[in-house]
């Protein structure tokens, strides 16, 4: 783009450095015919007193007569050339104004094609960046709107996750209530200790009736004891026995007429020894008896304690399993709420990465708007410069314009306007 | 868990970057362009490089070459992570020894899928 604009080639003011054009002579006036009314003027009041006064007054009268005469032919030539100088420099001027007017015209156009294209040039730029901040908004507020959403189902989902988590806690520690079907997990522990409480005291009990059954033992044994004894006595009586049966055949042998005094010691003796007999099975009787008697508290005693155990055991069975039943169901719970809380963590997650992407999303069409925005001003502002300069140069012919109306500023602009001194005025010229 | 140094000028992409990979446990360093990168780098060694392409300065393409000139830098794996999608780039980054190529906006799993893929296990 270039403006020819030629302010070099001294057309501007040439009338103006030509001076007064060579047409204008002078020409003779009217003025002779305004001389002598003057002069009638002045002389006839001298005329009329003439004959009354002396003749050196008549005479000194004359002499100031013509003087002032002489002085408004003096004044009305001046007015005279003024008026004709005023007039011819007036013609020169218009011939000026008329040159430099018809360039100003052609300057303001091309100015105004200029300003036209900055204009279009900085309304293409304003446009585009319009657009850009268009989207740019649009982008933001779907992005915002975008971070907002995640953010409100972030809320919710992690709302949702302390619910189960409080519920979990609440139904592990017992709400009190007394509700739940379930055991909290203190009752829980509760339950098995008082059941293991149970059971080992059934056990410990099986332990002393064990105790007892010992202590039987040991008073069967003092008995058995005391019946080997007494078997051993018996073992003796027998031995008697045959000792007085062998005798009683030897004394039969060898005195086969005696007296029979010896069948009366022999009879005494084995009355003895059934007496003994007799004492003794008495005595094992009584031990038997014991031992019967002994035997048969213990096995009671077994018995009662084995039925309390086996009872213990089966309660505790039952009671075991009912706990298991219910920690397994409790188990199956925290493991559903703790699912529950984990796939509520995966969907926060998610819900964190959308919001990463937006907020990417509108750093890189912010860092986009930054590489568009700087070329986009500089274009403008270049544009916008250009036609500066071209008004400012507008703005010196103006300046020259108007300094011909006065002879020293139209000489001081001529000599600017002059070739070679174009280069002074501050315009960049293409 | 690596040390991890992310370079890029936007500081909202650094942070999204340093919440991804912090979350899921790494250690990360930020550095706003190539100059400071390359002082990081040459404090400490990184198990990893993440950097955008287009930056104030020297772009990530040359803190690619000038960290492929260091020797303990030779085979670190080096992500260029960019909203540059042209093939010619691509190749340039190929050529310096990137060792892979992010188109921004990214996803978070996305990337720390590549780091499981490219970081020593």
């Amino acid at each position: 783009m270039s403006v020819d604009f030629d302010l070099s080639d001294g057309k501007v003011s040439s009338a103006a450095a030509e001076g007064i054009a060579p047409g204008s002579a002078k020409k003779p006036s009217g003025n002779g015919k305004a001389l002598a009314l003057c002069a009638v003027a002045v002389l006839l009041p001298w005329a009329w007193g003439v004959w009354a006064v002396p003749l050196w007054v008549a005479g000194v009268s004359l002499v100031f007569s013509v003087i002032s005469l002489c002085l408004i032919y003096y004044l009305m030539t001046s007015r005279v050339e003024a008026v004709r100088a005023q007039g011819e420099a007036t013609h020169v001027q218009d011939r000026g104004d008329a040159a430099t007017s018809e360039q100003s015209v052609v300057a303001m156009q091309r100015l105004l094609a200029s300003w036209m294209e900055s204009s279009q040039i900085a309304g293409s730029s304003i446009q585009h960046a319009r657009a850009s901040l268009d989207d740019v908004k649009q982008q933001s507020e779907v992005a915002a709107a975008n971070i907002a959403k995640s953010f409100r189902v972030i809320m919710d989902k992690t709302g949702q996750q302390m619910d189960s988590a409080v519920k979990l806690l609440k139904s592990s520690s017992g709400d009190g209530s007394g509700s739940s079907a379930w055991l909290s997990l203190p009752d829980f522990i509760t339950a098995y200790e008082r059941q293991l409480d149970n059971v080992t005291g059934r056990m410990m009990d099986f332990s002393k009736a064990s105790e007892e059954m010992s202590r039987h033992q040991d008073v069967v044994r003092e008995h058995s004891l005391a019946i080997d004894e007494m078997l051993d006595e018996l073992r003796t009586m027998a031995a008697r026995i045959r000792k007085l049966a062998l005798d009683s055949t030897v004394a039969a042998n060898r005195d086969a007429n005696a007296d029979g005094r010896w069948f009366i010691e022999i009879a005494d003796r084995i009355r003895e020894t059934s007496t003994s007999a007799h004492e003794l099975t008495r005595r094992m009787r009584d031990g038997l008896e014991k031992i019967r008697e002994v035997m048969g508290g213990t096995y009671e005693e077994l018995s009662k304690s084995s039925d309390n155990v086996r009872l213990a055991a089966v309660q505790a069975k039952v009671d075991v399993s009912q706990l298991n039943i219910a920690t397994m169901e409790k188990a199956r719970e925290v493991t559903a709420t703790l699912e529950k809380i984990t796939s509520l963590g995966k969907d926060v997650r998610s819900d964190i990465n959308q919001i990463i992407i937006a907020m990417q999303y509108q750093d890189i069409t912010q860092q986009k708007l930054e590489h568009i925005k700087a070329p986009l001003l500089a274009e403008a502002a270049a544009s916008i410069e250009n036609a500066a300069s071209k008004t400012r140069a507008a703005g010196v012919i103006q300046i020259a314009k108007g300094a011909m109306d006065s002879g020293e500023q139209r000489v001081r602009v001529r000599e600017d306007l002059a070739p070679g001194k174009a280069q002074k005025i501050d315009v960049e010229l293409f | 868990m690596a040390n991890i140094l992310v370079v890029d000028d936007s500081m909202t992409m650094r942070q999204m970057v340093n919440f991804t990979l912090a979350s899921a446990g790494h250690t990360v360093i930020e550095a706003g362009n190539t100059d400071e990168a390359l002082a990081h780098a040459q404090k400490q060694r990184f198990d990893l490089v993440i950097s955008d392409v287009n930056m104030p300065g020297r772009s990530g393409i040359e803190l690619v070459a000038e960290l492929r000139k260091l020797p303990e830098y030779k085979f670190v794996p080096i992500i260029l992570l960019t909203t540059e999608s042209q093939p010619e780039m691509k190749s340039k980054g190929r050529a310096v020894g990137a060792t892979g190529w992010i188109v921004k906006p990214f996803d978070p799993e996305a990337l720390l899928n590549v780091l499981r893929k490219v970081l020593p296990a």
